[in-house]
């Protein structure tokens, strides 16, 4: 016969921490400093297919880990163990999950132990006829007596099929029709071959079942054998222990116990064999790190990275250009069939419409192909649109036909019956303006001596670059534009209220507004509006004076 | 790589069980509700109308994001985020809670982060359909882009996998990190561009929340659904994102295969 389970030389240690943190230190530095308690000492032993193991021993002597150890609970500190089949542990509610029901308890076991949905719904009934629980099986495992758990996870365990039962305990809080039960089921394992572990306090109940017993004292295995042989003799110990004074007891407890505590100090000695594993281990991380490192910094130096792409495309032109050059007779044929590859179909659209520039600074571009930049538009300036091709518009530009981006440009016009007047703005005009606006805006198209002769209050005058001057009344939070000829073309009204609500109503005015909606421009039926939210202005120009930009 | 392949081909051999018991849990997880599994719907869309009534009415004062409507910027990228942070934080103490219900008996601990992450996704799928809905109504055609779904689903779960494996690990062993971790999703929801839009803060200062892949992940599954840009049109960040993953997989799989005999102990 072929052993089943094997232990060699199996020893567990618990090491006894006075801080928490002395566990952490433990982990990282692997050294053993504090204390440490032997539960179990240099274990031996080998059990065949079909046997049934008892296991003895007084209580702290180490049965629980030992079958915490046989059902792989916990892995040994040294030594070996070698295992045919799939441990099963049946302790008191091992396992079961509190809140589930029975029912659904069985589902989860039986669905963690790999078995499919027919087995599962083949099982269930049996399960739950074996642990009898009755109509408790739909209620929450917590409301069951220890009994019933026990019945529970004695009946789940028995049925996923183990091939080494450890029943730890478990029998003891079933009454004599359920242990008889369990005798049944374990009788018909042991015909199967199947190994069976069984720890419990019960000498009756061991000398029935087992096979060969295993007297464990005080983390050693006192003596290992046939059942009635080593009942007789743990009986009589028993009867030793008992006959003793409780001063000697607790001595021999204590003896036995400071054994332990010493115990055999062995060092592993995986070292060497870990060590290549380790370096190929370290390269790796290392490896993994370069490049995290690498693209980190790369993220950081992205714009650089986009002006490198920008500089790749510039390339890139220069080579066709240069292309061009050299093979000038084919020029024409290479760009037709170059403008066929990167516009696939090319759709042109008449628009003839009138529209606005909806970005701040635009670059208006001679050909079609936005290489040559001839003009900047600002925003808002009026354009005529005649073609749309794909994403590019074809427009008509103080007799000169440009090309922009259609992003940057709205088609169409404002609408005549919303066109806006002056006192559309009084909610947001700021004190000093609201209500002598008008006043503010006689003052439009007047010579600078008229201005400077009515308003006083002037706080700076502004000569700018281009022979144009600023009048700047920052009391009254208005500016006039003065152009060459010293006439007043334009007023900026500074200081706007800054409610956002109210200005959701002027938007609805505005004829043309950039895309993130704080710059628009309205155009009123006598004056034109251009509101910026960001610096919280309105430049008023009036009509007349509207350089307009349309050649229509 | 050995311990990665080691880890990753215990999903795949065990595949059925995680979906069988992902699917458990989904049931269980509400079953003592009396509104059950529509909990599932309610919670997500308790937390989008708030953040959209404070973030968007409230602070944004309703104003769209470019072209996009306040409402829909903030669901595309807020949906995936519902998704991600409990799947971190319950992935991560996933081992904790169950180690003891499993060390019982032969099963693979590393699967444990991937059955939360595989039940919390049955809700995420639903809630795309529902991100779809929205787009429909709003007339917001993603066109071509919706293509890259399937990569950014792809990122999303091998970034969830090895970012819960590593922290199931050091969370079972340092139970302080569970704390450490759900102050830094809490805060993570603000330092991404969730809630509201990072365009006015310094480049250099975007870039260094950049380093977070959860940002990766956001931007990606919002430019997805609004059809506003290819994952490779930036490939410094997607490599950057792979290279993140990589190594976080790397190093959690290594930590796990190295404790994972000895998680019983450290309960």
């Amino acid at each position: 016969m072929k052993p089943k389970v094997r232990f060699e030389n199996v020893s567990k240690n618990y090491s006894l921490y006075s801080k928490r943190s002395d566990k952490l230190m433990e982990m990282f530095f692997n050294k053993k400093r504090n204390d440490s308690f032997y539960a179990l000492t240099d274990l031996s032993f080998e059990v065949y297919e079909g046997e049934t193991i008892g296991i003895v021993g007084i209580n702290g002597s180490g049965k629980s880990t030992l079958s915490n150890l046989l059902a792989q609970v916990i892995p040994p500190t040294s030594g070996t163990i070698e295992m045919n089949g799939d441990p099963s542990l049946i302790a008191i509610s091992a396992g079961l999950n509190n809140h589930l029901s029975g029912l659904e308890n069985i589902e989860m076991k039986c669905l963690m132990h790999g078995l499919s949905k027919r087995e599962i719904e083949e099982l269930t009934p049996v399960i739950e006829d074996f642990a009898d629980i009755g109509t408790f099986i739909k209620q929450p495992v917590k409301n069951y007596s220890s009994g019933m758990k026990a019945r529970l996870g004695f009946a789940i365990s028995v049925h996923t099929n183990p091939d080494i039962l450890v029943v730890d305990e478990a029998l003891s809080v079933g009454d004599q029709t359920f242990y008889q039960k369990c005798m049944e089921k374990i009788n018909e394992f042991k015909k199967q071959g199947k190994t069976i572990f069984f720890i419990s306090h019960s000498l009756s109940q061991m000398k029935s079942i087992s096979d060969r017993i295993m007297w464990i004292h005080f983390g050693e295995i006192k003596d290992f054998g046939e059942a009635n042989e080593i009942i007789g003799k743990y009986k009589g110990f028993i009867d030793w222990f008992n006959s003793l004074s409780k001063e000697e007891k607790n001595a021999y407890k204590k003896e036995m116990v400071r054994g332990q505590s010493r115990g055999p100090n062995r060092h592993r000695t995986r070292l060497n064999k870990k060590k290549k594993t380790k370096i190929s281990l370290f390269f790796q991380v290392f490896l993994l790190s370069i490049l995290l490192i690498g693209f980190g910094s790369l993220l950081f130096l992205n714009t650089y990275g986009t002006s490198a792409a920008e500089l790749l495309n510039r390339f890139k032109d220069e080579v066709v250009a240069t292309d061009d050059k050299d093979f000038a007779s084919r020029s024409e044929t290479v760009n037709s069939s170059q403008n066929e590859a990167v516009v696939p179909e090319s759709k042109v659209e008449h628009v003839n419409q009138p529209g606005f520039v909806r970005e701040k600074n635009i670059e208006a571009f001679r050909t079609e192909d936005m290489v040559e930049v001839v003009d900047t538009l600002k925003f808002a300036d009026r354009v005529f649109i005649e073609e749309r091709i794909n994403d590019t518009f074809k427009v008509r530009l103080d007799n000169d036909t440009v090309y922009v981006k259609g992003g940057n440009v709205k088609v169409g016009g404002n609408n005549p019956s919303t066109m806006a007047k002056a006192e559309d703005f009084i909610p947001v005009y700021p004190k000093s303006v609201e209500a002598a606006y008008q006043y503010y805006l006689t003052f439009l198209n007047a010579k600078e001596e008229k201005i400077k002769d009515s308003l006083k209050n002037l706080t700076n005058e502004a000569v700018l670059n281009n022979g144009k001057k600023d009048l700047v009344y920052g009391y009254d939070n208005v500016v006039y534009h003065l152009n060459t000829e010293g006439t007043s073309e334009s007023l900026t009204v500074k200081n706007l209220k800054p409610d956002v609500e109210k200005y959701s109503s002027i938007k609805q005015l505005a004829t043309v507004s950039s895309k993130d909606q704080q710059v628009f421009y309205v155009e009123g039926a006598s004056y034109d509006f251009l509101f910026d939210l960001n610096e919280k202005t309105v430049k008023i120009k009036s009509k007349k004076q509207n350089t307009n930009r349309v050649v229509q | 790589m050995r311990y990665m392949f080691q880890v990753l081909k215990e999903q795949f051999t065990n595949l059925h069980l995680i979906f069988r018991l992902a699917l458990y849990e989904v049931k269980s997880r509400y079953q003592l509700h009396y509104l059950g599994v529509f909990w599932q719907f309610l919670n997500p869309a308790i937390q989008v109308g708030v953040y959209w009534f404070v973030f968007g009415l409230g602070i944004r004062g309703g104003e769209p994001i470019g072209d996009v409507p306040f409402f829909v910027w903030l669901v595309a990228g807020l949906i995936p985020w519902l998704f991600i942070s409990p799947s971190i934080i319950q992935g991560s103490n996933s081992v904790y809670t169950k180690v003891n219900l499993v060390s019982k008996m032969k099963f693979p601990i590393s699967v444990l982060p991937t059955i939360t992450i595989v039940s919390n996704a049955f809700n995420f799928l639903i809630m795309l359909l529902v991100i779809g809905l929205i787009l429909f109504i709003y007339h917001i055609n993603p066109g071509m882009y919706l293509l890259q779904l399937p990569y950014y689903l792809l990122g999303l779960f091998a970034f969830l996998f090895s970012f819960t494996l590593l922290c199931s690990s050091i969370s079972t062993i340092i139970r302080d990190f569970q704390m450490v971790l759900q102050s830094v999703m809490r805060m993570m929801m603000y330092l991404t561009p969730i809630l509201w839009n990072m365009d006015k803060l310094p480049e250099t200062l975007v870039t260094v929340l950049k380093l977070n892949p959860v940002f990766y992940l956001i931007v990606g599954f919002r430019s997805t659904f609004l059809g506003t840009a290819w994952f490779f049109e930036n490939m410094v960040y997607t490599g950057y994102f792979w290279s993140a993953t990589l190594f976080i997989l790397l190093i959690g799989s290594v930590i796990h295969l190295k404790f994972r005999d000895k998680f019983v102990d450290y309960l």
